[in-house]
């Protein structure tokens, strides 16, 4: 078996005062050793609660994350303490994720401290190291984060999470506080990473073209639910879902030429709070019949790799 | 900003930190500059007491009784004949530490309280909230003046006395800025790399917060050694033949009519430190947190 990470039926729900929030509601999905998963779908769609979850940042209300073969959503203390050194996150906002009281040096050595068994001299000949990976000048090490510009300091951040040698990062959006130039180089540096390092991602983003580029395969979410799973290429050639299909024709094209069909989806999205049981698309989808509004589609495996939850997948894609 | 080039000939760029860019904008405050003047003026001769008056503030002279000030005793003498001078500067050494331990007291018991509440949140923050609530609605001398007489006087009841008198001013300052810093990612961030709980809160969230607290400890200071002075004033504190400023106005009260230089020496000099630290309060206020003012 070589899936490092297995999520099944994970929810996660919150309490708020006008009822129960559906943040996570039930997905499931399977992510192989060295893969790259891109999870995308808009604001509130449930994208960084899943991320939260999968890392135990948040306690998820129901449902299993096996990690390399072991539950961990039912784990005590000390064995977490284990878990934290094999799974890291990279956070999206480069500003408020670095303690601006924290050097670059006492940013990125602050996990070995924390494991503990390190001498002062690993831990400085570490840093250094992880400096060089990421690509940060070993002069910066007693730079301040305000002095740094957001490339640079999502970089620490990078190091952060990669120097206790973890095998899985969630990437929390990791770019899209980025300049555009700089964005190439911060995915083109977590791929090299990934290379040397066999790393396996869970890359969340709302940036399309970002997921195109480094995912193997995409998860697109909806209100909480998984709508489409598939391989990355497959995806973009033949979208199956109603929203994925909207999703997808608002990427813009670079070529004059290219006639625009763009989907636009009316109507406002549901209100995850207490969700009725339909298809949480069905209020803005074009193809709702009846049967959209009063029950929830099952995810069907169109092709082995491919699944979507829509009742009329088959009908709309012309499939059989 | 310096360039230095060090043992491996690497360009090592020095950058102003955030503090030393702080202090820059606090010594070109003129006003919080001449503040600082008058308090490390009146420190340092409290600190001299013994060069100055060698004799002691309790050498009677009682041929000497009511002397005005003048030449020979510069701010004359009281009613056993003893030198108000000597009085004044071995009291302020009183006001002043009592005033200082006493802000420290309740700093140390208010940042830790206001830091657990704001981490925990909820419960924890709602039972050390009110609870503090409670003690800030009662006036801060009419709390000084329940615990004192609940202690007893002395300089150390005096100093927890007025200590606790403190502690909600401390929480508060405290507990809103860690409640924002609380939703930063890197908070977050410290979570995921096993921080525990006691490290989040000393290294990440407190140095964060220096600011506040070094402003309210300013402040706090000067409404202390008021504190102190007017519990002394009422009786209760420093008891005599110590001097304290506020025990040596009660005195001098006595004798307003006839001899009013004994309640103006000490009486100034009170005006003059609560004067002087509001004054560099401020202008460290402006100097740490430059959004502040405008």
């Amino acid at each position: 078996m070589n899936n490092i990470l297995e999520v099944k039926n994970l929810k996660k729900y919150f309490d708020v005062s006008s009822g129960t929030l559906h943040a996570v509601d039930g997905v499931s999905f399977s992510v192989k050793k060295g893969e790259t998963i891109g999870v995308v779908g808009e604001s509130g769609c449930g994208k960084s609660t899943l991320g939260r979850v999968l890392i135990h940042l948040i306690d998820n209300t129901d449902g299993q994350i096996v990690f390399n073969g072991k539950d961990i959503t039912k784990i005590d203390r000390k064995e977490l303490s284990n878990l934290r050194k094999d799974m890291q996150m990279i956070f999206q906002d480069p500003y408020s994720s670095l303690n601006p009281r924290f050097t670059v040096y006492q940013t990125i050595a602050e996990p070995l401290q924390i494991a503990g068994g390190f001498s002062q001299q690993e831990i400085s000949e570490r840093v250094y190291k992880m400096m060089d990976t990421v690509g940060l000048a070993r002069r910066l090490v007693n730079s301040y984060p305000h002095e740094l510009d957001g490339g640079r300091r999502q970089r620490i951040g990078i190091g952060r999470a990669l120097i206790l040698e973890p095998s899985f990062i969630v990437c929390d959006e990791p770019v899209s506080a980025l300049d555009v130039s700089i964005q190439a180089q911060i995915i083109n540096l977590l791929l090299d990473i990934q290379e040397e390092k066999k790393l396996t991602y869970i890359f969340i983003t709302h940036d399309l073209m970002v997921v195109k580029y480094i995912s193997n395969n995409i998860m697109v979410m909806y209100l909480g639910q998984m709508v489409e799973f598939s391989p990355s290429e497959e995806l973009f050639e033949q979208p199956l879902h109603p929203y994925t299909k909207a999703l997808l024709s608002a990427v813009p094209v670079p070529d004059v030429e290219h006639e625009k069909k763009r989907i636009v989806l009316k109507g406002e999205v549901t209100s995850p709070i207490n969700p009725k049981p339909c298809c949480r698309f069905s209020a803005r989808c074009a193809y709702a019949k009846d049967i959209c509004h009063c029950k929830s589609p099952e995810l069907i495996e169109v092709n082995p790799k491919h699944k979507v939850a829509c009742h009329f997948a088959k009908e709309i894609n012309g499939l059989e | 900003m310096r360039e230095k080039k060090n043992k491996a000939g690497v360009e090592e760029i020095r950058r102003r930190s955030m503090f030393s860019e702080a202090m820059a904008r606090l010594v070109r405050n003129k006003t919080a500059m001449f503040g600082f003047f008058i308090l490390v003026t009146v420190v340092l001769l409290c600190l001299a007491a013994d060069i100055i008056s060698p004799g002691g503030y309790d050498q009677q002279d009682m041929k000497s009784r009511f002397v005005a000030p003048g030449l020979e005793h510069i701010f004359g003498t009281d009613h056993l004949g003893r030198s108000m001078l000597a009085r004044v500067l071995y009291g302020g050494r009183n006001s002043l530490l009592i005033g200082f331990a006493a802000t420290v007291l309740g700093a140390a018991a208010g940042i830790i309280l206001g830091t657990i509440s704001a981490y925990y949140g909820n419960m924890v923050d709602n039972i050390i909230m009110r609870i503090l609530d409670v003690f800030n609605s009662i006036p801060n001398l009419l709390l000084a003046i329940v615990i004192s007489s609940a202690l007893g006087s002395g300089k150390v009841n005096t100093i927890i006395a007025v200590g606790i008198s403190t502690i909600p001013g401390f929480a508060r300052t405290v507990r809103g800025p860690i409640l924002a810093i609380m939703g930063m990612d890197y908070i977050e961030a410290a979570r995921t790399i096993d921080a525990k709980d006691s490290r989040i809160m000393f290294r990440h969230l407190l140095p964060n917060v220096l600011s506040p607290i070094i402003v309210q400890f300013t402040l706090g200071t000067a409404i202390s050694i008021l504190c102190v002075s007017s519990l002394s004033f009422l009786g209760m504190g420093i008891q005599p033949p110590e001097p304290e400023w506020g025990a040596l106005l009660s005195y001098g009260r006595q004798y307003l009519n006839y001899y009013p230089y004994l309640c103006t020496v000490p009486g100034v000099a009170i005006a003059l430190i609560v004067f002087s630290m509001n004054l560099f309060g401020d202008g460290l206020r402006d100097a740490l947190d430059p959004r502040l003012k405008n």
